[in-house]
């Protein structure tokens, strides 16, 4: 009984703790700027005027920060362009290596592993200028594979270790039993190993998705111009510029954790499956 | 239908010798059972039937055709795995059904013989339910519906009733055995499971270390094992095996003579070796063979009155009733020898007995190769 309650409390404390800035910032995008001053938890009077601004449908350019807000779109888009091409990368290199990990048996299968981690742990900061006279002797600058490149590299150790410990967890008796049944061995591993593990497959892919989408400093580097920035680093123009109202810059926090906030909620089950879970036969 | 024929096959993974050298030749509709303990190759000998794996040397035969280099999917069989295998996503339906699409059945063939298939193994209700819903015992009809739909030329199964509870396994064993009956099918069987395989197949395999150890019908296996190996290995309780000595008495006849025993051997046995006297022995008898009476006056006992006269004095450790039997452990100069006994029979821990060897039954193995004695009965 107490072990129970107690539970629920901390779940409870957790819940609060990991979306009241989140629902406080929701909350805030919705206010004119002068209930901010009042320090209103709840608006009073919403509006929905802070992101009228930011699709400009009511032609206010003269507004404090307009300028940065009318490139949110394309900004979103071109987070959306990454983001999705560093989960494909993720998926097609990560499944195909973790595979190969946890099925083929070869020489320097475990050394392989480990110096994928190993590079993981490599700080971010530490291969900055590397990367950048990597990308700009490649004239890729400003453009969105020098973005894609980077972020898979970060991303990919993480996803071929997830994946080689799921596909573990598939019975070699399911592929042997598709080969009995007429498959050929890409059949087997199209037919039968892809789909029964769909749940990591997606959880990984998410993951290399989200992570992609909120990393900001390989993305500073590498880009500097529309055509190329990704969102969160043109939310960081606002800090830039004085004067924008904190109602507006609210907003923007809120349209650039919507798609990650919403793939999460869609693919929830599927995630907690591919994280938490096995594949039995 | 198919006649599977192995010449020389060997496998090897790395420095260890899976499967060694095994040359068998598998009628057309045989039951045929590889038996053996874990670790023996007697799966990875199904497998390279299968082709699954690759022998390192050797060929595999499906009747006059050389499938050694052939791959699974062009191979006439199919297979039950120990783990049933089932696909996880998708309906027992589709399951079953999946190796039909795979070879381009038509859709409305597909579903008739579905139909057929989950009628013999009467899993028609189940056809739209995933496989975690079912109990072990669907899944494993499942398993043998998604085998048998295809009518293969080969039935391969490895150990498919390993993982059910006791009471399902002789139901499916039964299931097994009536399936056989019914199908124009060659099956090759794997357990680890000796009285699985008396009581399945036409003939048995029995493996030790990827080696055959003897080729014959149960009776054969069971009756006249070819070593202390497969003596052990297949009868429950495992025979006892006593340490003794060939001797040859004033009279002529000969006996062996061990710690606490001596047990008359027939001369037709002994005629058989080049130097008998002094041979040293392994006396092998099953728990059944032995006759347990009460200690009357020396040299005589009551009891089972057509077992020869032998004077092996014992005292009882352990009582074991099992409802039809009665099992009783004895102490026979030192070395624990099973009985197995009616149930009305009284004795209890710490009596002492008077044991009498069948010596028509009694079974003799040379000491240091632990090879049978005895011609075949």
């Amino acid at each position: 009984m107490w072990r129970r309650a107690s539970l629920y409390i901390y779940a409870l404390v957790a819940v609060i703790y990991l979306t009241l800035p989140f629902a406080w910032v929701a909350a805030v995008s919705f206010m004119p700027e002068r209930e901010v001053t009042q320090q209103h938890w709840w608006p009073e009077e919403p509006t929905i005027g802070n992101y009228s601004l930011y699709f400009d449908v009511e032609g206010r350019t003269a507004d404090v920060g307009a300028a940065i807000a009318r490139q949110f779109p394309r900004a979103i888009v071109n987070s959306l362009i990454i983001g999705t091409a560093v989960m494909l990368l993720n998926l097609t290199c990560g499944s195909l290596a973790a595979y190969a990990l946890s099925r083929l048996p070869f020489r320097g299968n475990l050394l392989l592993l480990l110096f994928y981690l190993g590079s993981r742990s490599v700080p971010g900061v530490a291969i900055m200028i590397p990367m950048y006279l990597l990308m700009r002797s490649y004239g890729l600058l400003d453009t969105h594979l020098s973005v894609i490149l980077s972020h898979t590299t970060f991303t990919l150790p993480f996803t071929i270790w997830i994946l080689k410990g799921y596909f573990q967890t598939v019975p070699l008796d399911l592929e042997r039993a598709a080969r009995v049944d007429g498959c050929t061995p890409l059949g087997a591993l199209l037919r039968v190993f892809l789909p029964v593990t769909t749940p990591g497959l997606v959880a990984v892919g998410i993951f290399a998705f989200i992570a992609s989408w909120g990393e900001f400093l390989f993305a500073l580097l590498f880009t500097t111009t529309i055509a190329s920035r990704p969102v969160t680093v043109l939310a960081s123009d606002f800090a830039q510029e004085l004067g924008v109202p904190f109602t507006v810059i609210a907003a923007g926090g809120v349209l650039v954790i919507l798609l990650p906030l919403v793939l999460s909620f869609i693919f929830q089950r599927l995630i907690i499956q591919g994280i938490g879970g096995s594949v039995t036969g | 239908m198919a006649r599977v024929r192995l010449k020389n096959l060997t496998k090897h993974f790395g420095d260890v010798v899976a499967v060694d050298d095994v040359t068998l030749d598998i009628a057309d509709r045989e039951f045929l059972t590889l038996l053996g303990p874990s670790g023996c190759g007697k799966t990875t000998l199904l497998n390279m039937i299968a082709g699954l794996e690759s022998p390192t040397v050797g060929e595999v035969w499906f009747d006059d055709r050389n499938v050694t280099a052939v791959a699974p999917e062009r191979r006439d069989i199919a297979m039950v795995f120990q783990t049933y295998a089932l696909y996880p996503h998708m309906s027992v339906f589709d399951n079953v059904a999946f190796g039909l699409k795979m070879r381009g059945v038509p859709a409305e063939d597909r579903k008739r013989l579905v139909l057929e298939a989950s009628k013999t193994m009467e899993i028609e209700h189940l056809l739209d339910r995933k496989p975690r819903a079912l109990s072990g015992g669907q899944r494993q009809r499942v398993a043998l519906a998604r085998a048998i739909v295809r009518d293969p030329g080969v039935f391969l199964l490895d150990e498919p009733l390993s993982n059910l509870d006791a009471q399902l396994r002789v139901v499916m064993r039964t299931e097994l055995k009536r399936l056989h009956g019914e199908l124009d099918m060659t099956f090759v069987y794997v357990t680890h499971d000796q009285a699985e395989s008396l009581i399945l197949s036409d003939r048995i395999v029995v493996m030790k270390d990827g080696q055959i150890q003897q080729i014959g019908t149960p009776e054969t296996i069971y009756d006249s094992p070819a070593n202390t190996f497969v003596a052990g290995f297949v009868g429950s309780p495992p025979i006892n095996l006593l340490k003794g000595t060939l001797e040859q008495s004033a009279g002529g006849a000969w006996r062996v003579v061990g710690k606490g025993f001596g047990c008359d051997v027939a001369a037709s046995i002994v005629e058989q070796m080049e130097t008998p006297e002094g041979r040293e022995v392994y006396l092998g008898v099953r728990a059944e063979d032995i006759g347990v009476g009460e200690v009357l006056a020396e040299g005589s006992t009551s009891g089972k009155s057509n077992v020869d006269l032998t004077d092996i004095r014992a005292t009882v450790v352990v009582r074991e009733p099992m409802g039809s039997d009665l099992y009783l452990t004895v102490d026979v100069g030192g070395s624990n020898v099973k009985v197995r006994t009616r149930p009305d029979v009284r004795f209890d821990r710490g009596d002492s007995v008077e044991l009498s060897f069948d010596p028509k039954k009694i079974h003799l193995f040379e000491r240091e190769s632990g090879e049978s004695l005895v011609p075949d009965r």
